[in-house]
């Protein structure tokens, strides 16, 4: 079973536990349901700004579906038009901060479980940042994710749990699906404390071939 | 099983022994007819032999693929036999590990010529037949040591690195045509190379291994089919998504 965390669960997070979906159970963690609702995806309520609530919210899950595989955590949706750092508001910059602390919840939640069993994936899902100019809550946001999935890696160690960031370019979220399936996968437990970029390199979108 | 790899010709090189080989065997049991290059004939044949009993269609393509004339000639000769090569898995290398006060020129030549100029022959030669059916896979095989570097294997961490940098490239070139160049840098993986790092570092195979072990994360060295794992992935259809990427495979030790 594939635990998807998202704080506001939009469109592409749909997609993206659409594409999810199938062979593996998807369990979506939000606390703020999708406009649509799949078919065969379970969804769970819950306040994800409280770490109790999260893990409480874990803890019912496992208790009904079983023991969770995975842990993806979806990024915060993203902000399509850039806000130069001397006109971000207050709100603005906590609603973006609000990324990380999901992201904190949720591996929070997940780890204890998934270390006693011995087995685990946990995957954060960012927004690779083409173009930084205007975007400086995002990229933060961003990288400290990455860190956070790095850092877990290490003290995860030999348990048998992974920690891995993936970040994708806003609008393409659900294209990270067969690389959390890689991820999770048996035989990619070598694969740990990396960051992996889905759908282009700096290179592929150099100004000469446009 | 990874998605679109059903009858695809796979090209491996350096598959006589070691991670080259976990590659052809993790390929074919996903479908794909092998074609098995090593430098030495005889393991390319022990390979592609071991392929056969299992019922996969594969035979040995010996050549050296830092020779124009010998990449040109093989991969005629896998086409004539086995068809249009669609996935070319870049992995033939040599290591001498030595202090780079003593490294030899010749050491120097020859590391970069299989490690770095072998995969551009192969590519090279291998790339118009791909473009041509707007599908393609080339996954290098780079290494840690090409991104981190490594005390005395100055030739093959340049070389390696080049590679990443090749695959980069590549990749922004030839990712519109449909063909997707990635490369993997394991980490330690248990192959016969860790004797020859053991007697560079002056300590048994099992101290190495040790050594190795507690400079990852996950508290120990990778095998082969953890690599052949992923190389499987970059190779099926989902391998477009990491079109000039790099996928370290290390047990957490990349920075």
């Amino acid at each position: 079973m594939i635990v998807l965390v998202a704080a506001a669960a939009n469109e592409e997070v749909s997609q993206l536990a659409d594409e999810l979906g199938g062979p593996e159970r998807v369990v979506l963690l939000t606390s703020q349901p999708p406009p649509r609702l799949t078919s065969g995806i379970s969804i769970l309520d819950v306040d994800l700004m409280s770490a109790v609530g999260t893990s409480e919210a874990w803890r019912l899950l496992e208790e009904t579906h079983g023991p969770a595989d995975a842990l993806v955590v979806a990024p915060a949706p993203a902000t399509t038009t850039g806000t130069r750092v001397a006109d971000v508001s207050d709100a603005f910059w906590s609603s973006a901060m609000a990324g990380l602390t999901v992201a904190m919840h949720a591996a929070r939640a997940a780890v204890g479980p998934m270390m006693r069993r011995g087995r685990g994936r946990i995957t954060f899902v960012t927004w690779r940042i083409d173009d930084p100019e205007g975007q400086v809550p995002l990229a933060t946001v961003s990288g400290a994710i990455i860190q956070l999935a790095r850092a877990l890696a290490t003290e995860l160690g030999t348990s048998g749990v992974t920690a891995n960031a993936i970040s994708v370019a806003p609008g393409r979220l659900a294209s990270v699906a067969p690389v959390v399936r890689f991820l999770g996968s048996a035989a990619s437990g070598y694969l740990t404390a990396e960051v992996i970029s889905v759908g282009g390199t700096k290179a592929a979108s150099s100004w000469w071939n446009g | 099983m990874m998605r679109g790899l059903t009858g695809k010709v796979a090209l491996v090189t350096g598959a006589g022994q070691g991670i080259g080989a976990a590659i052809a065997a993790r390929l074919a049991s996903e479908g794909c007819v092998i074609a098995v290059n090593s430098l030495h004939p005889e393991k390319a044949e022990a390979t592609a032999t071991r392929l056969r009993e299992n019922q996969v269609r594969a035979e040995a393509f010996p050549a050296d693929v830092a020779d124009p004339d010998a990449v040109d000639a093989m991969v005629r000769a896998v086409e004539e036999r086995l068809g249009v090569v669609n996935i070319l898995v870049n992995n033939a290398a040599v290591l001498e590990m030595a202090p780079f006060v003593d490294l030899d020129l010749g050491v120097w030549d020859r590391t970069i010529a299989v490690n770095l100029t072998g995969p551009f022959l192969c590519t090279r030669r291998v790339v118009s037949g791909m473009l041509d059916a707007q599908w393609g896979r080339i996954v290098n095989m780079s290494s840690i040591w090409g991104v981190i570097g490594a005390r005395g294997a100055t030739a093959y961490c340049a070389a390696k690195g080049g590679l990443i940098e090749m695959t980069r490239a590549l990749g922004a070139e030839l990712g519109p045509g449909g063909v997707a160049v990635t490369a993997v840098a394991p980490g330690v993986i248990d192959t016969p190379q860790l004797a020859a790092d053991a007697g560079f570092a002056g300590v048994t195979l099992d101290e190495m291994k040790a050594l190795y072990a507690e400079d990852t994360v996950v508290g120990r060295i990778g095998t082969t089919a953890e690599i052949a794992h992923a190389v499987a992935f970059l190779a099926s259809e989902d391998g477009m998504g990491l079109c000039g990427q790099v996928l370290p495979v290390t047990g957490g030790r990349s920075e």
